[in-house]
């Protein structure tokens, strides 16, 4: 991943990126707790949750590359849990057992791994929504108005700046590193890329140290400045977003009752 | 009264690199003082000990104040730092809320809090940056936020490490009448000798970790084998004025 990946257009062009940022905070969280609230054995509801985000994702002007490689990213890991959850259902009809080790794979099983990694497909997807349309710093500002704890705003600031930060430090090291020329053999680079690593560690770890006196120097006392700003949240914004989060809603509602 | 009174400071860095020895230095209310000397004499480091980030041994006193861990933190409300790296200085993604930061952990209230981080862009010739990505700028913009950020709480004395490094001639030029113009008791770092002679009454030469000498600044700057001995050169502008008034004598 590149860094301008942290910021893509959609941040600015897409329709959404105008919306007031407590509005998306909102539905993101209603339509992630509306996708975990499926139950588990009727996966096929998600397909509704799915209809919902792709309606959203579609005049977003998100790119399709943007979320698959954040989906992909998560992938694995997702993989690894469902593929493991077929064979913990105990009991239920038995499917197929792995010869030698005797485990035994059942419907249900298999059924809540699908859910499962359903589930955490479509939370992702969301959230990837939600950065990919947000500018950075209205999630921040759209969390300080939803009083997230101060703690968890500033960090989230100050972990998104000094990314920019280390990420420029990482490639400057790199072009350094090229101009000087390649090295030799496979052991060497290794040698170097281990050197590299070590010293721009050590380098974030001195930085985050003078950050700290910065931070003293203008008056941090260990209390986290808040900024509460209030701004009437738009009638469309609201709208729009009541729209998304009853949609959402009535799927999950539907297929509990169901 | 003594703005910054520092007497036989001596200090190591925990690697045991030692860092200052036996520094003492006055600064009067309202006075400009330079440090300059060459890499490693330890500018950076003594400002650091002058609002209490560092403490080493011996004296440092703020407006007749021991500066002890106690009174450090009511100290450094009077003592603005301008740190060499902006990078290190710009903690924030945004700049409106770096510049506020210090006001609003001073819990100073919002509409006061705007006025102020407006009014300290402008001072810095970055009018209407507040909205703006830190990350965005060039390195001289953040320079420049950097000094927003410390004119905004408006101490009683500026610590400036380096201020003019990275910034053009015209903003430097700029920055120079900037800071001449504000009242404050101002330690400035800097190998900008040309800036530190426009600026400072006085200067105080260190070098590794001693202060070498001491003195007005029209006597100090122009001693060139001094200078020369401490990896300093005097500044074009005093040889011009040397060379000039060295053909009016002969002439
Ligand atoms: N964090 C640190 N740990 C160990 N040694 C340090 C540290 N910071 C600085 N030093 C050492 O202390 C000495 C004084 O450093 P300082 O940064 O004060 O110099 P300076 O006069 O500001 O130099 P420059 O003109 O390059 O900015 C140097 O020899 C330096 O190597
Ligand atoms: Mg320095």
């Amino acid at each position: 991943m590149h860094l301008s990946d942290l910021e893509p257009d959609s941040q600015t062009t897409s329709p959404f990126a105008s919306m007031d940022a407590r509005v998306k905070i909102v539905c993101a969280v209603v339509v992630i707790v509306g996708a975990i609230a499926v139950p588990q054995y009727k996966p096929v509801w998600l397909f509704g949750i799915a209809g919902l985000l792709i309606a959203l994702t579609l005049p977003s002007k998100v790119t399709l590359r943007y979320i698959a490689v954040r989906l992909l990213i998560a992938g694995p890991l997702i993989v690894v849990i469902a593929a493991s959850l077929p064979f913990l259902h105990g009991a239920g009809t038995p499917l197929f057992t792995v010869p030698g080790l005797g485990w035994t794979a059942t419907a249900e099983g298999l059924r809540t791994a699908i859910s499962i990694a359903g589930k955490s497909l479509l939370c992702i997807w969301i959230a990837v929504l939600l950065a990919g349309t947000t500018d950075f710093t209205h999630l921040l500002d759209g969390l300080s108005q939803l009083r997230a704890p101060s703690l968890v705003v500033i960090l989230m600031a100050m972990i998104y700046r000094y990314l920019f930060v280390i990420g420029d430090e990482t490639l400057r090291t790199l072009r350094a590193r090229k101009s000087r020329g390649q090295p030799t053999s496979r052991g060497h680079s290794l040698k170097v890329a281990v050197a590299m690593a070590g010293s721009l560690m050590l380098r974030c770890f001195e930085r985050s140290e003078r950050i700290a006196n910065a931070m003293v120097a203008r008056g941090f006392d260990g209390t986290l400045p808040v900024i509460h700003q209030h701004h009437r949240v738009r009638w469309q914004d609201l709208a729009g977003g009541l729209a998304v989060c009853l949609t959402a809603i009535c799927i999950t509602a539907v297929s509990r009752l169901r | 009264m003594k703005a910054i009174e520092i007497e036989n400071l001596s200090f190591d860095y925990p690697d045991g690199r030692p860092a200052l020895r036996n520094v003492s230095l006055q600064i009067a209310h309202g006075e400009a003082v330079g440090i300059i000397g060459p890499n490693g004499a330890g500018k950076s480091t003594l400002l650091l000990h002058c609002n209490g980030l560092l403490s080493g041994q011996g004296i440092v006193k703020v407006f007749d104040e021991l500066l002890t861990p106690k009174t450090a933190q009511q100290i450094r409300r009077r003592v603005g730092l301008v740190f060499q790296d902006p990078d290190d200085q710009l903690f924030m993604p945004r700049v409106f809320d770096d510049v506020a930061f210090g006001l609003l952990c001073q819990q100073k209230p919002m509409d006061l809090v705007e006025e102020r981080v407006a009014q300290a862009l402008a001072q810095v010739g970055l009018e209407g940056f507040e909205s703006r990505l830190t990350h965005h700028l060039s390195i001289g913009e953040k320079k420049r936020v950097a000094i927003a950020t410390v004119l905004a709480l408006d101490c009683d004395i500026l610590l400036l490490d380096e201020p003019t490094a990275s910034l053009d001639p015209r903003m430097r030029r700029h920055f120079i009448e900037l800071l001449k113009t504000l009242p404050q008791t101002k330690l400035i770092a800097a190998h900008d000798l040309e800036m530190v002679a426009c600026l400072c009454s006085r200067v105080c030469l260190l070098d590794e970790g001693r202060v070498v000498i001491c003195g007005r600044t029209d006597e100090l700057l122009t001693q060139r084998e001094l200078l020369e001995r401490h990896g300093l050169e005097v500044p074009a502008s005093l040889t011009l004025q040397m060379t000039e008034g060295a053909d009016l004598s002969i002439a």
